[in-house]
């Protein structure tokens, strides 16, 4: 494994591992308050039973975050010092307003947490919307750091050096709302889908049906809302990669050929040596009416750029394929879910709906994760858009090879240790509920 | 704003050092009765370090942003040499903070409560370590030329004295949280807890530790050591810093926790603030005579000043909030004190 593979692996590995914590950190304690609500507002125990029982999951998803994330802020250095020598003095301003953020949020969380007995009812449910409202401003921020690499601002590029910075340009960059407004609306969507899954799962399996039906109804209109926003907001975002970064667009499309009455490509393989899409369907004009709202309007191929600034076509075209496709399929049940439940004045629970309802529990991380490879892979081979090129902001540290495979070790055992602490939670709960 | 944010820089790395270093003492500390494996010492650390570990931890995270925002060439160097023992401490780190939550959250108590204590042990002993490993290499003249892989990226921080840095590291935070963990026993069991008969083998150590950082830094003719025992405002420092062990004794053996606890936060904020400000602002010096000055590498006044101004705005929102926490759980402690002692 070359230097350049094994740092972009780590990086890919460090990034995928905390994504996953990272967004559960934001999204869970607003459904965990939003129980906490009913239960306050209504005094049944049931919705404190879920609550607390959310706020386990909680506590782990969130301390392994803080230290993935803290591994993260330090490997931006350790593997690109490079890259944070010039970048650092641009893009830090959110990255500052993120640790406020995230500082808070640990305050919130710790008052939240353990404060039960020691805070006013409504006090203590105020700790946690603020957990959930900083985790939520945090991820924004620090989307806005991310969105700077895609669209980078507020600096002039002289010899090789950043000249004239402004942390306030380069912090409200060109990409920065629809990276994050995508960013918060998947988080919703993928968060509460593994939630409604585990219940889901847990009533299949028979224990306390009456708590998983409540839970499940509780996050279900939170979902749906999620998942029907999730095609608007991600075509806001291809719209503005559109316009910013046509080769991106390129490659996520495998569009070759600049044409007007550009076809919308589904699927298929994209072949680098014949310039082609195997086994794909094509829809003619699509591509164009979605970028740039006429059908009729010329979207530039891949050809158009030279080959040494292309993103790797297979994997950034394939990852957009499962993401879109993922987002698709959600946004459709989810309007079919919304149906049932107009028509009939409730939601679709039969048995066969919480088996689909099990299965769909892991589809939104995984289009979360195939939406970060688009952006980061898609931004290849630049590590700041334009700029600078990944390749020349690697450290100067032989052995990286070794290091990944530290971090994947670490990385996998504590994948297989949340896994199997979770379902200790699944036990603990169906102990409980049928003593 | 420079100096503004170098002494914010300087607070939150002083506040890592108390604080975490408290919590990765209480790590070593359980390590050393994890043995005994009782029960009492879990809830003990858990109930201290429980409802603040996550904020305690974030100091790092802000010092590491105001320094890859404010100085990128110290941050450049720093990241390229110190990648080997960077990577350990991440490493541990990791576990660490894995395995408290594990231990907090498994709803099941069982034999995996144990070696989640161990782990969580074994992880603050190694994370301090190799924190000391990178301070004490940051005392010496450092290497130019990173062609040469042991010269550059292992000898800086591996020598008889970063070793002893390491232990030391390892020694005060064990004795700031043995410390620590004083007033919450003599609230909790009252004062005549053993904890206050083991406080001497925390403070031996911690003292003997010193003794062998003095002794192998001189021994190595370390730069900063050597500049150290130079400058009357260190000598002054560390000098009070020693006299103080007498107080600290005294408060130790009279068992008067909330002293003894002011005693030890400002000693090893004398011996830590000395390193700060001697290095200041020339924080890294090389071995061709170079050197890193804080003051002359800053980032442009743009992005300190907008770095200064996100301090400041998010000072004004933390520090509110970091009171009541503090308060909030500090106030629950003497109220259970007062329920005990009528």
């Amino acid at each position: 494994m070359s230097e350049l593979l094994a740092a972009r692996s780590l990086m890919a590995l460090s990034l995928g591992f905390h994504i996953i914590f990272a967004i559960v950190g934001m999204i869970l304690p607003l459904l965990v308050a939003l129980a906490h609500y009913k239960f306050l507002r209504t005094g049944d125990l049931g919705y404190q039973k879920i609550s607390k029982w959310w706020m386990r999951g909680l506590g782990i998803f969130f301390a392994t975050g803080a230290v993935s994330g803290t591994a993260l802020s330090f490997e931006l250095g350790l593997l690109w010092p490079t890259f944070m020598l010039h970048a650092g003095p641009i893009f830090g301003m959110p990255f500052s307003w993120e640790g406020t953020a995230f500082f808070l949020e640990a305050i919130f969380l710790g008052l939240y947490l353990f404060g039960e007995k020691r805070l006013s009812p409504w006090v203590h449910w105020w700790t946690g919307i603020g957990v959930g409202a900083c985790g939520v401003l945090s991820g924004i921020f620090v989307v806005a750091a991310n969105a700077w690499m895609n669209s980078p601002a507020g600096f002039e590029w002289v010899g090789g050096k950043a000249k004239n910075i402004d942390p306030v340009a380069a912090m409200f960059n060109d990409a920065w709302f629809s990276q994050a407004q995508h960013t918060v609306v998947t988080a919703m969507l993928a968060v509460g889908l593994v939630v409604i899954g585990v219940h889901a799962w847990l009533w299949l399996r028979g224990s306390a049906p009456r708590l998983n039906q409540k839970a499940i109804i509780l996050v279900l209109p939170w979902t749906i809302a999620a998942a029907l926003l999730t095609p608007v907001s991600g075509d806001f975002s291809a719209k503005d990669v559109a316009r910013r970064q046509p080769l991106k667009l390129a490659a996520l499309e495998a569009h070759f050929e600049t044409t007007t009455y550009a076809p919308l490509v589904l699927g298929g393989i994209p072949n680098l040596e014949t310039k082609n899409v195997e086994y794909a369907i094509k829809i003619p004009g699509l591509l164009s009416l979605m970028a740039f709202n006429d059908s009729s309007e010329k979207v530039q191929g891949l050809n158009d750029f030279p080959r040494e600034n292309w993103p790797p076509v297979v994997i950034v075209h394939l990852a957009f394929q499962v993401m879109v496709g993922i987002g698709s399929l959600l946004a459709l049940l989810a309007l079919i879910q919304l149906i049932h439940r107009l028509r009939f004045k409730k939601y679709a629970l039969t048995p066969i709906a919480l088996k689909i309802m099990v299965l769909l529990a892991p589809l939104g991380f995984i289009a979360v994760e195939a939406g970060w490879v688009v952006t980061e892979v898609g931004r290849q081979p630049w590590i700041i858009y334009e700029i600078l090129r990944t390749k020349d902001s690697l450290t100067l540290m032989p052995g990286l090879s070794s290091i990944f495979t530290i971090f994947l070790v670490l990385y996998l055992f504590l994948g297989v240790m949340v896994i199997w602490l979770m379902r200790r939670q699944f036990q603990a709960f169906a102990l409980k509920e049928t003593a | 704003m420079i100096y503004f944010i170098v002494a914010v820089l300087t607070v939150s790395l002083m506040a890592y050092v108390i604080f975490a270093g408290a919590d990765f003492g209480a790590g070593i500390y359980e390590l050393l009765h994890v043995v005994s494996a009782r029960r009492d010492r879990k809830h003990l650390i858990e109930g201290a370090i429980g409802p603040i570990w996550e904020a305690n931890h974030i100091w790092l995270i802000l010092a590491v942003v105001i320094f890859f925002m404010g100085f990128p060439q110290a941050f450049y160097v720093f990241s390229v040499m110190f990648h080997i023992p960077m990577t350990a401490v991440l490493v541990g780190i990791t576990l660490r903070g894995t395995a408290f939550a594990f231990r907090h959250y498994d709803p099941i108590e069982d034999h995996w409560q144990k070696k989640y204590t161990l782990l969580f042990g074994l992880s603050s002993v190694w994370t301090a370590f190799w924190q000391g490993l990178i301070v004490g290499a940051l005392f010496k003249l450092l290497p130019v030329d990173p062609a040469r892989f042991v010269d550059y990226f292992v000898s800086p921080w591996l020598s008889p004295f970063t070793v002893a840095v390491g232990v030391f590291v390892v020694s005060i935070y064990l004795l700031l949280a043995h410390t620590f963990l004083l007033s919450e026993e003599a609230t909790r069991v009252g004062k005549h807890s053993h904890l206050f008969d083991e406080i001497w083998r925390s403070l031996a150590f911690a003292v003997a530790a010193g003794s062998v950082v003095l002794l192998t830094g001189l021994n190595e003719d370390i730069a900063l050591v050597d500049q150290l025992l130079t400058s009357p405002f260190a000598v002054g420092a560390l000098v009070l810093a020693t006299i103080l062990l007498g107080p600290l004794v005294l408060a130790y053996h009279r068992r008067r926790s909330t002293l003894a606890r002011a005693l030890v936060t400002l000693q090893v904020s004398l011996i830590f603030g000395v390193v700060l400000v001697e290095r200041f602002p020339t924080i890294l010096r090389f071995s061709d005579g170079s050197a890193v000055n804080l003051l002359e590498t800053a980032a442009p006044q743009a992005t300190l000043d907008q770095l200064g101004y996100a301090l400041i705005g998010g000072s004004c929102l933390i520090f509110p909030f970091l009171l009541f926490l503090f308060r909030v759980f500090k106030a629950d402690a003497s109220a259970a004190k007062d329920a005990r002692d009528p």
